[in-house]
């Protein structure tokens, strides 16, 4: 009964493949390309191109001394700095920290293993306002670490650094979980074999895991680094958000908005948005490299 | 008895590696997620508490 139909489309596909021939596109066995390209790129434009499209076209109401004046200034280059410093070093911390997490959860066992491995997707869960007090409150110098910071002449909070601790706190979960599935599935023979031919265990995690695990954690670097660049709940309240010193871009841009400079505003943005673009590309083709000598390639 | 007693299996790492690492994971997630969700509540319920 069932079979009947399944026949007469292989009978069909069979049929057209010869005629695919002729076409420029080359014919794929799964049906129903056309349409999935179709929705991805429509899908992708509503929600993703339109809206930065539309971020180009209100900065463009500016001249060029205007856009150079609102986007080079000393002050946004400052914000500039911090924002993509910081979220460079969070990203490199939670991609050391988030991949020692993922391999002892994955490796090793522990006591309240599991409410750990729950305890790393809070970042998400919490608002990133909240996130943000509670951090400032623990880092300022009368708070439960800045206390401790505080009589060695460390300022973590209202500082860069503190711009540094809130994106660590925002970007913790990515590594983690996009190491962690990967680790999973990594088969243990490959280490086996390491093993028997005589490496040790740091060569076989440098020469072996390492490889298999580095477009993951790649991935997860750039999740973070991603997120960190646009966040602004959580920094707000910890960073003090001095001008030139402790005032990341966002906030530059929400500044601007308030003060109803539109253009201005897109211009910032359409600045952050090309070096997010140029940082993830490089990110991109490392990731590309590393896969090929992964041996995926 | 000697050294065929003690020699751990080629796929782990040694005792003193792992509790390294297990201990700057759970060190890291305390400092970076525990502690704060401690102040929310903390500071949340500080005025119910204190009475």
């Amino acid at each position: 009964m069932n079979s009947l139909p399944l026949v007469s489309e292989v009978s069909r596909a069979a049929v057209a493949i010869p005629a695919a021939r002729f076409s420029l596109v080359k014919r794929s066995v799964l049906p129903g390309f056309g349409i999935s390209l179709g929705f991805t790129l429509f899908y992708l434009g509503v929600i993703v191109l339109i809206p930065l499209a539309a971020m180009g076209v209100k900065a463009s109401g500016l001249s060029w001394e205007e856009f150079v004046k609102a986007t080079l200034s000393n002050r946004a280059l400052a914000a500039y700095r911090l924002s993509f410093g910081a979220a460079l070093l969070a990203a490199a911390i939670n991609a050391v920290f988030g991949l020692i997490t993922a391999w002892v959860l994955v490796r090793y066992d522990f006591p309240f293993k599991r409410v750990v491995d729950a305890m790393v997707d809070l970042p998400f869960a919490l608002p990133t306002a909240v996130a943000g007090i509670a951090l400032a409150a623990i880092y300022a110098p009368n708070g439960w670490i800045g206390q401790l910071a505080a009589p060695l002449g460390w300022k973590i909070a209202f500082t860069p650094w503190g711009v540094g601790v809130a994106l660590t706190f925002i970007g913790l979960p990515f590594v983690v979980r996009t190491v962690q599935p990967v680790l999973q599935d990594l088969s243990r023979d490959v280490e086996e074999a390491a093993a028997s031919l005589g490496a040790t265990r740091w060569q076989t995690f440098r020469r072996v895991i390492m490889p298999a695990i580095a477009p993951s954690l790649m991935t997860g670097y750039a999740l973070a680094f991603a997120r960190g660049l646009g966040e602004y709940g959580s920094v707000i309240f910890i960073a003090g958000n001095l001008p030139m010193i402790s005032e990341i871009a966002p906030l530059l841009i929400i500044g601007k908005l308030e003060q109803y400079d539109y253009a201005g505003a897109a211009a910032i943005g359409m600045v952050m948005l090309a070096i997010a673009f140029l940082i993830l590309l490089g990110i991109n083709l490392l990731q590309r490299w590393a896969r090929v000598r992964g041996g995926e390639g | 008895m000697s050294a065929q007693n003690r020699h751990r299996a080629p796929l782990d790492e040694s005792p003193i590696v792992r509790w390294l690492l297990i201990g700057s994971a759970l060190g890291f997630l305390f400092l970076f997620v525990l502690l704060p969700l401690l102040t929310v509540f903390i500071e949340g319920l500080r005025g119910g508490l204190a009475r």
